[in-house]
């Protein structure tokens, strides 16, 4: 039976950001060797709220979105994972069921690689565990980042540190200002600071009409961010 | 009765084999309309059906219906061939999953008809 070649943890797009950049070639090899590597359109979901996981999957190229679907149906973007993270690492350590379903938000390039295997590469290689850690202990900052915001920042402040948040992981600089590499629908926005649609809406007229950012089509740009940064209110 | 579906050949095997893989994997339930691959991509794992439902689709539309005891996924997953149809769990169903892993250490370790079928398929 004819084999089809795997895509190499050498050459991908992510190299450097990911949890296997540490391991010497021969074992990066093994890593390639024994990974399933897919692409999933937009829209695809690569896995739904409540099912079993079977291992991790490390995003090469592309985002996608994480969301929790509440018992009123209402889905919330909890997370939005890009090149170089990995999905379904805390499911694999509690053998929980995902506690998210992941969607493709554009093509994305990914690549799954089985519980087994992993553990077993993590034995060999602590520093793929402290990896897995690190980009735990991020995870963990951003969840409690998240949580302090929606209890103590109002929407214009939350609007404000969402936008700063995608700069720092999507922005591209533009000549004088910022492009967000990542198209977002205002209910997706919505539902990432816990607003309303309408209410959204109101504060991003808001912004635009101060100059901190403009909109052309889907794209967002930050104009002004030293003004942004004065709305978030951010506190370190 | 088993069969192994797969884009080109189905083949029945023994009951027996079920068995095996129900002992070898914990039995998992999926919702409805949960995605096991999509047309054109690898499956991550194997699946067989213990119970409920799964479609088969190609643009979108049911190319198949599989019942309890179908095994798909095997020769894509251990072949990295896309698979020429995408699996759609229709109903709440029980289903046991074989990573590459797990299949390699059967393959490796044991004698069994399973193990027989496995290293066929990884041929």
């Amino acid at each position: 039976m004819k084999k089809v070649n795997n895509s190499s943890c050498e050459n991908c797009t992510s190299r450097g950001d990911g949890i296997f950049c540490e391991l010497n070639i021969p074992e990066m090899d093994e890593v390639s060797h024994h990974k399933i590597n897919n692409t999933y359109k937009k829209g695809q979901t690569l896995f739904i709220q409540g099912n079993h996981p079977f291992g991790i999957y490390c995003i090469s190229s592309g985002n996608i979105k994480l969301t929790k679907t509440g018992l009123d149906g209402k889905e919330t973007i909890v997370r939005i994972a890009h090149g170089g993270d990995i999905l379904g690492h805390r499911s694999l350590f509690t053998d929980d069921h995902y506690s998210a379903t992941a969607t493709a938000m554009e093509d994305t390039e990914v690549c799954f690689i089985d519980k087994k295997f992993i553990l077993k590469i993590i034995e060999r290689n602590p520093t793929v565990a402290l990896s897995i850690i690190n980009k735990l202990s991020r995870d963990m900052g951003s969840a409690e980042k998240k949580l302090s915001s929606l209890h103590q920042k109002n929407v214009r402040e939350r609007l404000a540190e969402l936008i700063i948040s995608l700069k720092a992981t999507h922005g591209v600089k533009d000549g004088d200002r910022w492009k967000i590499n990542l198209k977002l629908t205002r209910e997706e926005m919505a539902t990432m600071i816990g607003t309303a649609n309408e209410t959204l809406i109101r504060f991003m007229t808001e912004f635009k009409d101060a100059g901190i950012i403009e909109q052309e089509g889907k794209t967002l740009y930050i104009k002004d961010e030293e003004e942004l940064l004065n709305w978030a209110n951010i506190n370190y | 009765m088993i069969q192994i579906m797969t884009t080109i050949s189905s083949i029945k095997l023994e009951n027996k084999i079920i068995s095996e893989i129900v002992v070898l994997s914990a039995q998992k339930k999926f919702t409805i309309n949960s995605t096991l691959f999509y047309e054109g991509q690898i499956p991550i794992v194997a699946y067989l059906l213990v119970e409920g439902c799964i479609q088969l689709f190609k643009n979108n539309k049911i190319k198949k219906t599989l019942k309890p005891g179908s095994l798909i996924g095997l020769n894509e997953l251990l072949t990295h061939s896309p698979a020429k149809l995408g699996a759609i769990v229709q109903a709440e169903s029980t289903i046991c999953f074989l990573d590459k892993s797990t299949i390699f250490e059967i393959i490796k370790e044991d004698n069994s008809p399973l193990a027989t079928l496995l290293s066929e398929e990884n041929k």
